[in-house]
């Protein structure tokens, strides 16, 4: 996390050097803990190969964002963790808290969008492919999304995906939400709910 | 339209209090009832405003006699937006056509304020922040030249309220202005060539540029935004000659890089101490504390200070730092040669509801108490009209212009607001119905003041909110707000609301009414027209009197910029205004955001959920005037 968050041009707390601001000044020092573990965790996890690691073939860069592939042919097959994520409700579940939890709410919202684009609208610009979200949240893209690559476990950004591709599918329940906001309905083979308690450190996976 | 006058003049004080049975006889739309808060002080009974004597004015070093020139968005330091200019009347606004139009080939929120300098017209836009140069010596203004910054697209992701930018600022054959991605650039007036560019801001730490700067004695001064970013505020001066960096005041911190020293004398026992910018927050949560300087500076040449707000804590839960958050969300007087502050008065201390304090500041002198005093007139996003001494910083009164039930009140004695506990937010719960909303009584759309008929035309909304604090994390380079907000219409219904505001009685003269939130600066002319523009593309003039409409004309978008006059080569008074909508409320359009959520747009979408079957995007200049005669 740590070239992201830190911040070498303003003062810098020592006991913070180099991780990301826990949340809460003051809603103690439990859950405070909580989010360093949080990141500690998610830091490590990033540093060793993921269960679901993508083969050498895969990956963000392996996904076309273009529709147009010269000298005719077709997209490349979709990513094969495509297969594990995609509408599966815990997975979605756990990728809906992320999205709160790494500030995307911020700026789409619950799914309408504000500073970033609406996700709820069925409209992509850079492809609404599980492996293209992906791709997008990875890599970040030139109008203002955030490169997060490094920064979020990859697997965390495979259940971000999940979440972000399930705000546009068709159920109704992901439509017109009202606050306090929910997470979103499980798609098929409903499982038990993850814990929504903030700064809860997540159980890897 | 819907309109609605109050009668000022020989009406008992208790039958047309605007403060009281009008807004009350509203209420009915919101459930819970709204308690509709009293300014604590009365304004003492003045003469009436026909009394030409009486009439507050702005100082004359600050508003000097009009050149028929528009130079600064604000008109002149004392920011009155007012035109001497008069061709254009009550009698002959009905003949007003569009002598030209310009298409920027921008098609986000437009609020800048043309200017006009030496027969040249000068446009910025939003993002990607072009600037036009169009010879109105020539028939149909054609371009003279063009400018583009090239701004880092990445700076789109971190503005918070649609890509806008709200104007230049003319000084020495120089237009200056900010762009997105936290440049200060001059350019030369003649020849559209670069003079300088300065790098003030980061937008991996959240930092955009969004204000018109205003040149004081060569010293161009600008601001930074991105109070949803976890941004740490400052205002800057620069060299006009040569961009270079003369000092920087921040807005939270130790007192060093606040710029408060031995000439800092505030007037409330409460923002006197040391250091009080790092003791009124929890441990180091004034690194990511706000207080940005998105908007307005005035100057006052005789005490030779600069006044201009600060604004919001972040993040938006208030939950995440206790204390009152100082210097956030209030007013500074500086002097502009080293930038030490001379006084400080914070409106809202601990702010919970997003009252930033960056509204526009207009200096009158005027009768208080049978005395003559120079006041500042300030236009909160609290709901409160502030009238504060500007040499002391002292609150002479504040009176609501709107419904307000977040405060009851602002207590004189301590210039403090008092707080309506219901309405408080609070972590994990859902405050319902907290008027105004986060985006305030009034945003950033600037008044217009007339010493014709000694009344603040305040373009502005009438919106409430359902607000549930939420726990966020510090990530810089991503929102910073911590809260889930729906905005809806305020009491009656109508989002929008023109007031002419008579400063020394403390109440409305009359209001209009409109549907939609008015976003759009405002101007009045000596011809006591008021212009102003509706988010589905209306351009209005009104009568400064009456508010009776007069004129209106239908662009292609929605407006939100602000309207200005000028005097053309041919001798005709002209009037101008970019139509392009955007901004926080139009945002829905300009970002194409989905209807079905009403958190979108940091909420307001909930109360915007129509704007996409009114109006389109689009950014196109408007240019009128009456028939050569």
């Amino acid at each position: 996390m740590s070239s992201r968050c830190r911040q070498p041009d303003r003062p810098q707390p020592s006991r913070r050097e180099g991780t990301c601001r826990p949340p809460a000044f003051a809603a103690g020092a439990a859950a405070a803990l909580a989010a360093l573990a949080f990141f500690l965790a998610a830091t490590a996890r990033a540093q060793t190969p993921s269960a679901y690691s993508p083969a050498a073939e895969s990956g963000p860069l392996s996904v076309a964002v273009s529709g147009l592939f010269p000298g005719g042919g077709a997209p490349p097959p979709p990513d094969p963790h495509v297969k594990t994520y995609q509408g599966n409700p815990q997975y979605i579940n756990e990728g809906h808290r992320l999205f709160n939890w790494f500030n995307c709410v911020g700026c789409h919202a619950n799914g309408g969008g504000g500073m970033g684009p609406a996700l709820m609208d069925n409209q992509w610009r850079y492809g609404g492919r599980l492996d293209q979200i992906y791709a997008s949240i990875t890599q970040g893209r030139p109008n203002g999304m955030p490169s997060w690559a490094g920064k979020i476990p990859d697997a965390q950004i495979w259940e971000i995906a999940a979440f972000v591709q399930s705000l546009s599918s068709p159920s109704p329940v992901n439509q017109g939400q009202s606050m306090p906001q929910s997470p979103p309905p499980p798609a098929a083979n409903p499982l038990p709910p993850q814990s929504e308690a903030p700064g809860v450190a997540t159980t890897p996976k | 339209m819907m309109r609605a006058m109050w009668r000022l003049i020989s009406t008992p004080c208790a039958e047309r209090g605007l403060d009281r049975d009008p807004v009350r006889a509203l209420t009915g739309l919101l459930p819970a009832a709204i308690a509709l808060a009293l300014g604590a002080a009365v304004a003492p009974p003045a003469a009436s405003q026909t009394a030409g004597s009486q009439l507050p004015v702005p100082p004359a070093s600050a508003a000097p006699k009009d050149d028929g020139q528009w130079t600064m968005a604000e008109k002149n330091y004392a920011a009155t937006r007012f035109s001497e200019l008069d061709q254009i009347n009550g009698g002959n606004v009905k003949d007003l056509r569009a002598e030209f139009t310009f298409s920027t080939g921008v098609n986000r929120g437009q609020e800048a304020a043309p200017l006009i300098v030496n027969n040249t017209m000068y446009i910025v836009t939003a993002f990607p922040n072009f600037l036009f140069a169009l010879d109105l010596t020539k028939p149909g203004a054609p371009l003279k030249w063009e400018y583009q910054p090239n701004p880092d697209a990445a700076s789109q992701g971190v503005a918070c309220c649609d890509v806008v930018n709200r104007g230049a600022a003319y000084w020495d054959g120089k237009i200056i202005y900010n762009t997105l991605d936290n440049y200060t650039v001059a350019v030369d007036a003649e020849t559209g060539k670069e003079v300088w560019k300065t790098k003030l801001g980061d937008i991996n730490r959240g930092e955009t540029m969004t204000m018109a700067p205003l040149v004081v004695k060569g010293k161009v001064l600008v601001g930074n935004s991105g109070g949803e970013m976890g941004v740490r505020g400052w205002i800057t001066a620069l060299d006009a000659k040569d961009g270079r960096q003369l000092w920087r005041a921040y807005s939270t911190g130790p007192d060093k890089d606040v710029l408060i020293g031995p000439d800092f004398h505030p007037f409330y026992d409460s923002d006197k101490g040391q250091d009080l910018g790092v003791k009124t927050w929890p441990p180091e949560a004034w690194m990511t504390g706000g207080g940005t300087v998105w908007g307005w500076i005035a100057y006052d040449p005789d005490l030779n200070l600069i006044y201009y707000g600060t604004a919001n804590p972040g993040p938006w839960n208030q939950e995440q730092r206790p204390g009152d958050n100082k210097w956030t969300a209030g007013v500074f007087a500086r002097d502009p040669d080293t930038g030490a502050a001379k006084w400080f008065y914070q409106s809202f201390p601990h702010d919970e509801h997003d009252y930033d304090g960056v509204n526009e500041i207009i200096l009158l002198d005027m009768q208080v108490d049978g005395q003559s005093r120079k006041v500042l007139v300030h236009p909160d996003r609290d709901g409160y009209m502030y009238v504060l001494d500007r040499t002391t910083g002292q609150v002479i009164s504040a009176h609501n212009y709107g419904p307000v039930n977040s405060t009851k009140g602002v207590d004189l004695k301590t210039g403090r607001p008092i707080l309506n506990p219901d309405k408080e937010t609070k972590l994990g719960q859902t405050v319902r119905d907290i008027c105004p909303t986060a985006s305030g009584t009034k945003d950033w759309e600037p008044s217009a003041f007339s010493p014709r008929t000694g009344l603040l035309y305040v373009p502005h909304a009438n919106l409430c909110m359902d607000w549930e604090d939420v726990q966020v994390n510090y990530i810089s380079g991503t929102p910073f707000v911590g809260a889930n907000v729906e905005m809806k219409a305020g009491p009656g219904g109508n989002r929008g609301v023109l007031t002419a505001w008579d400063p020394v009685q403390g109440k409305p003269a009359w209001q209009d009414k409109e549907d939609l939130p008015v976003w759009s600066g405002a101007l009045v002319t000596a011809g006591d027209l008021v212009f102003y523009g509706t988010m589905d593309g209306w351009f209005k003039a009104v009568d400064a009197k009456t508010g009776e409409l007069k004129w209106q004309f239908k662009t292609g978008s929605g407006i939100i910029g602000q309207p200005v006059a000028y005097r053309g080569p041919d001798g005709r008074e002209y009037i101008a205004i970019l139509s392009g909508v955007g901004g926080w409320a139009g945002a829905i359009v300009a970002g194409n955001l989905d209807p079905k959520d009403p958190t979108g747009a940091l909420g307001f979408v909930g109360a915007m959920k129509d704007l996409k079957s009114k109006t389109t995007p689009g950014g196109t200049l408007y240019v009128f005037a009456l028939p050569p005669a």
